[in-house]
């Protein structure tokens, strides 16, 4: 749910990258947090666990072109992949306005991929949202190692909505893909927004 | 393997041998106790038991056998049940005095209990050869036609035609339902009510192959002819009626021989990929040999009926009964059904890429159309990346700079005969009048913003073992101080003391100081510098555990991003002019101390002369004694000058790391007006003992 301050023309969205635990969720918000201008990113916050496995959550506040009158800021959060922070992953969902679904692409972790976008469904369903009319995309990483699954099998695994999302393939500790996808779920969250407004309004 | 199969016979025999033995020693040492010899029984009963007793065994354990194998395993009974008695006859005349003849009645009649022990040993005897009479493999393996060459492949025979029941034992409990796909779902393999259709039929796109249908396959009655999943890709199956309400048989973990056609597509998975999954205690030969004994050498066969189900898991699963018969009998450590009843929840993981590359993409691959993103064209991409440059080095950083050892000179581990004026005089030879050198105490303030917040929190998370804690973050001379004290202690004076140590670890920055840990009679501070982000400050009280606040506050700095660190140019920080100890103005107490601190190493003492305020130095070193005199005298400007000895007590050591070097620091107690330190240094292995001996070496030098 965006929040929208009409006083100060300002909208924040709230975006959460969603995966298995070490697929790349923090390397994607770091990455972004090195290529923004210093004007438009705030201070990066990451809580990880020694193993640099996120403990909490990581917060990276962006802003962007305005559009329409508003300043746009996005709030980029990444979940705990590990399993058992299923509570902390559900807490950072509420609010969501769009998904980043981080998939590691390695064949050995295609079951975590697949068990990862279950749980990111069940978490949405509980707030009464639904991954179709959730804006989200997916983001195949770690697309430079080599036992890695093709993406049409990754698609297959994960891509299997009426409507096929945005997919990408990335390696986020250089930087590949990572903006395109960024830019991609940013684009249909204001979709959404915008669009809801406009139809609002006729 | 004939070597294999000659040990197996023999390992039955020996079994059999130690039961026949076991009997007959029963029986002989009955008999010697005088156990039982009162019993009577009459001839016919005990003649009569063991046919009737094993024909009723036979009966009922051995019912899905045919007539005349149960009768013959009853007549095989009572004939080891007979050579029972000859052998406890055999023991009887050996051990007591009679005859054969006198043995062999006792042994078959008149000594009841005897005949009771056969009874029951023959059966236990017989157990040896039991996959002889109940053959677990033989008939699947004997019904198996002349294997004939695949159609899909050149290589490798196709799988028995007698196969078992494969669906009736896939595992379910891994194969969680998709809940992405509306309405109920059913992978229709094997059950009769479920229609395959085109997708062009089906006005429900999401492609559907729930698992969980197989379920319902144990539960449906005549099984029907497998679907040949390959003739309708994509598979769409639609949502079938639930299936009559049949009785479940019982799951069979050894289903009856059932027909498959030899041309079924299988999957060809290479042995070595999944041998590290078999559990080692399971097979008697090495993995080498299992898979050349394979009924494929080197392969493992899975039918693709199989895996195509479950490839929406991103996980193909096979239960071990699905492809236990195409290991040999003979390698395995335990029976068949020992090894089922053991490994009955085991599956294998079939490696992914070997599976996916087998399956005809046809079978999993989407045609679903993609989402219309036309709408997204109306907004400009909101981000513009710039192409991230390399962490900035900042001017003011001191560049790395290797420090290359200076070759040692041997020095002995204690000098004789040291000398070393006392009290320390200055002496107009070896004093250099200087400023000394004071760290100033920059300005703090308490600050409490994101950052500061961050890097605190992640601090306590490491140092969460040592129980609860206090924070409060402040600014340093332009960096964050993250101070953590126990709610049982003052904060202010340990405060106090983390900023002037703060100070202290920035203006030893040159010496590249890791940790810095300060003694006091009632508190130990533990202070660790954070890099460029500050310093992280901890309190414990003085009989606490130390040691853990020194490791886990050098973790909790890591996790933070602290790098090791850097030593600078030793020039930045002004030595101490030195005098040598030695010659013969000094006593023997210094001797004693260089003596005692021998965990820090060889050590070679000498001394700085009290210079105006700066005190007087005793340095016990390896080598850079000057520097570690400028170190201690930095130390007492900073931390013992000026001590709060109300609030924490007198302070008694301060201890700077630096990888495994340790610099410690004892005030001495003044004599005459004139403050002195201890300065020993080394690498130290035992930091204990090391700050032991600087307490003794101390001692020592405090007596007069």
């Amino acid at each position: 749910m965006s929040i929208i301050n009409y006083a100060a023309r300002v909208i924040n969205f709230k975006i959460v990258y969603y995966g298995p635990g070490m697929a790349g969720k923090t390397a994607n918000l770091q990455y972004i947090h090195r290529c923004l201008p210093d004007d438009n990113k705030g201070k990066m916050i990451s809580l990880a666990a020694g193993d640099d496995r996120t403990l909490f959550f990581d917060f990276l506040p962006v802003s962007a072109t305005g559009v329409r009158g508003f300043t746009t800021r996005f709030q980029l959060y990444t979940v705990p992949g590990q399993t058992h922070y299923n509570m902390t992953r559900k807490l950072v969902l509420r609010g969501v306005d769009g998904v980043v679904f981080v998939a590691d692409s390695q064949w050995d972790r295609l079951r975590d991929d697949v068990e990862s976008f279950r749980n990111l469904d069940e978490n949405l369903k509980e707030y009464g949202l639904a991954l179709a009319t959730t804006p989200h995309v997916l983001q195949y990483n770690k697309r430079d190692l080599g036992d890695v699954a093709s993406v049409d099998y990754l698609e297959y695994l994960l891509n299997r909505g009426a409507r096929r999302v945005p997919a990408f393939e990335a390696v986020a500790v250089d930087g590949t893909g990572v903006f395109d996808t960024l830019n991609t779920v940013s684009r249909l969250v204001l979709v959404k927004e915008f669009g809801q407004a406009q139809e609002a309004r006729a | 393997m004939a070597r294999h199969r000659t040990l197996v016979r023999l390992s039955r025999a020996l079994r059999a041998a130690a039961v026949a033995v076991a009997a007959a020693a029963a029986t002989t040492v009955l008999f010697e106790a005088e156990l039982g010899r009162g019993l009577a029984m009459p001839s016919w009963k005990v003649a009569t038991a063991p046919p009737v007793l094993y024909l009723t065994l036979a009966m009922v354990a051995l019912r899905h056998l045919p007539l005349d194998r149960r009768v013959g395993w009853m007549l095989a009974a009572c004939g080891v049940n007979v050579a029972l008695a000859l052998a406890s006859a055999l023991t009887l005349s050996l051990v007591h005095p009679m005859s054969l003849e006198g043995a062999l009645l006792r042994a078959l009649w008149t000594y009841v209990p005897g005949p009771i022990v056969h009874l029951v040993a023959a059966p236990l005897m017989m157990l040896a050869w039991r996959s002889r009479v109940v053959p677990v493999r033989a008939p699947a393996r004997a019904a198996r036609p002349p294997v004939e060459p695949p159609a899909l492949r050149a290589t490798g025979p196709a799988l028995a035609v007698a196969t078992p029941n494969w669906d009736s034992v896939l595992r379910l409990s891994s194969l969680p339902a998709w809940s992405g796909g509306p309405g109920p779902t059913a992978f229709g393999r094997g059950a009769p009510e479920l229609k395959i259709d085109e997708p062009a039929s089906e006005p429900e796109p999401t492609t559907v192959l729930a698992a969980e249908s197989l379920e319902r396959t144990a539960h449906v009655g005549p099984r029907p002819a497998p679907v040949d999943v390959s003739a309708s890709p994509p598979v769409v199956v639609r949502a079938a009626p639930e299936p009559p309400a049949v009785p479940a048989p019982p799951l069979a973990l050894r289903p009856a021989p059932r027909l498959e056609p030899p041309d079924e597509p299988m999957v060809r998975v290479p042995f070595g990929r999944i041998a590290a999954q078999l559990p080692p205690d399971a097979f008697l030969l090495p993995a080498e040999r299992l898979a050349e004994s394979l009924r494929e050498p080197h392969q493992l066969v899975v039918p693709r009926r199989l895996v195509v189900p479950q490839l929406r898991e991103g996980v193909v699963e096979v239960a071990w009964p699905l492809i236990e018969d195409q290991f040999p009998e003979l390698a395995f450590a335990v029976p068949p059904a020992e090894m089922r009843h053991r490994f009955s929840g085991w599956v294998l993981s079939l490696p992914m890429d070997e599976v996916v590359r087998q399956v005809p993409p046809e079978l999993w691959r989407l045609e679903t159309p993609a989402a219309d993103l036309s709408d997204i064209g109306q907004f400009a991409a909101p981000f513009d990346p710039v192409p991230p440059v390399a962490a900035p080095v900042a001017a003011s950083e001191p560049t790395p700079v290797r420090v290359i050892a200076e070759p040692r000179a041997p020095a002995p581990a204690v000098i004789a005969a040291v000398a070393v004026p006392a009290p320390l005089a200055p002496e107009p030879s070896a004093i250099e009048p200087g400023p000394i050198p004071v760290p100033p105490v920059p300005p703090t303030a308490e600050v409490a913003d994101e950052e500061s917040e961050a890097l605190a929190r992640t601090l306590a998370l490491g140092l969460a073992p040592l129980g609860a804690f206090d924070w409060q973050t402040q600014r340093v001379g332009g960096r964050a101080l993250v101070s953590f004290v126990p709610p049982s202690l003052v904060r202010e004076p340990i405060d106090a003391l983390a900023v002037r140590a703060a100070a202290l670890a920035e203006y030893l920055a040159p010496w590249a100081v890791e940790q810095m840990t300060i003694r006091t009679a009632h508190v130990a501070c533990v202070l660790t510098p954070l890099g460029g982000r500050g310093c992280l400050a901890a309190g414990v009280r003085r009989n606490g555990a130390v040691a853990m606040l020194e490791l886990l506050s050098a973790r909790a700095a890591r996790t933070t991003g602290a790098g090791p660190a850097v030593a600078a140019p030793v020039t930045a920080l002004k030595p101490a002019t030195m005098a040598p100890a030695g010659g013969g103005n000094g006593h023997r107490r210094l001797a004693e101390a260089a003596r005692a601190l021998a965990p820090f190493g060889p050590v070679a003492s000498s001394v700085a002369a009290a210079e105006d305020a700066a005190p007087g130095v005793y340095v016990f070193a390896g080598h850079d004694g000057g520097l570690l005199a400028g170190v201690a005298r930095a130390v007492h400007a900073a931390l013992v000058a000026g001590h709060d000895h109300d609030a924490l007590g007198r302070l008694e050591s301060v201890e700077l790391r630096r990888g495994r070097e340790r610099a410690v620091m004892r005030p001495l107690r003044a004599h005459a007006g004139a403050p002195a330190m201890l300065a020993a240094s080394g690498e130290v292995a035992l930091a204990g003992r090391a700050h032991r001996a600087a307490a003794h070496a101390a001692a020592l030098l405090e007596t007069r």
